[in-house]
């Protein structure tokens, strides 16, 4: 019995230790919202497919035309698996409505800031990618300049 | 001489085509082998984590089940161990879909000590004529020795055509 239980453990280093080695991308940490004019979403129901997770807030400025820039991309590439989540922090819903009714991606209300949290978000306007796996790739901050960027790193994940 | 060179060179040129692929494919199966190795550990380990989080003599597990869902289109979840919110969860259309089709969602498991405990879960959701509902059932029951079982269950009460939320121990 307590050879089995170190064999386990001897298993879970290994497993640490392979994962280390490989650099392992971190897991997407996973949540569930509300949408804005929508049914609830589901982070990990995407799994296969390449997420984009867009911050908004009507509060930032930026945000507005990096949100209509990625809505248009994943559009184009939907067919690809590519999919944008765009995730208001506003604490009322009211303005984060307005801008869902003029998105194809859906708008998901994060009232209480759960996910904000959970994704350590510190400034705006923020982006993740989510790669096939569910992992994290890559954390892009922009002031609305480098939208193209977005292009490059989505195609290099849709073509892995 | 020249003549026995000349039919070997068809044997060497494919054994040289053929040993690049029969190491590809041993390499393929040996990586497959390790990913079903992982696979297991990871599961195995799983299990221990569970063991050792989860003592059977403490363990209590809250599972959700639905039945037909007619007056009733469920939203979320909140449930409550002696006023205590332990869980929230928001369903979405996908995990309505499989609880519809008699899958058990477990929902909560965590440790809990001998005695009396109340558990306590508010549904929210649609109900009949797709308004907005919010429901609460509650269970006072006494923790043994041993795991114990909860089951949320929410059915159609044809008769009131309303939804009917119950909560049960399992034996």
């Amino acid at each position: 019995m307590a050879r089995e239980a170190w064999r386990k453990v001897l298993g879970l280093l290994l497993l640490l230790l392979a994962s280390v080695a490989g650099g392992a991308a971190e897991s997407a940490p996973d949540f569930a919202l509300r949408s804005a004019d929508g049914p609830n979403v589901r982070l990990s129901e995407f799994r296969g497919q390449v997420v984009i997770i867009a911050f908004w807030s009507s509060r930032c400025s930026g945000c507005d035309r990096q949100v209509e820039y990625l809505d248009k991309l994943t559009g184009r590439l939907q067919d690809r698996g590519a999919r944008l989540l765009v995730v208001s922090i506003d604490r009322e819903p009211n303005a984060a409505m307005l801008r869902a009714s003029r998105l194809e991606a859906p708008l998901l209300l994060d009232m209480e800031r759960e996910v904000a949290r959970l994704y350590d978000l510190g400034r705006l306007p923020v982006v993740h990618f989510v790669d096939h796996h569910g992992r994290l790739r890559e954390v892009e901050m922009t002031n609305g300049r480098e939208l193209a960027g977005y292009e490059r790193a989505l195609l290099v994940l849709l073509d892995e | 001489m020249d003549m026995k060179r000349m039919r070997m060179a068809p044997l060497l040129i494919a054994l040289l085509c053929i040993s690049p692929i029969a190491a590809e494919q041993s390499l393929d199966t040996r990586i497959q082998d390790l990913r079903q190795e992982i696979l297991h550990l990871n599961r195995e380990l799983f299990m221990l984590e569970e063991d050792l989080l989860f003592p059977a003599n403490t363990q209590v597990a809250v599972f959700l089940s639905m039945d037909v869902g007619e007056f009733f289109a469920l939203d979320s979840v909140e449930l409550k161990l002696n006023d205590r919110v332990v869980t929230r969860y928001l369903y979405t259309p996908r995990e309505v879909d499989a609880l519809l089709r008699g899958g058990v969602q477990q929902l909560y498991l965590g440790n809990l000590r001998s005695g009396s405990h109340e558990l306590v879960a508010v549904f929210t959701g649609k109900g009949p004529h797709d308004r907005d509902y919010r429901r609460a059932t509650s269970l006072n029951f006494e923790k043994g020795i041993g795991a114990q079982f909860v089951e949320l269950k929410i059915s159609d009460r044809v008769s009131r055509q309303q939804p009917e939320f119950l909560v049960r121990e399992w034996d």
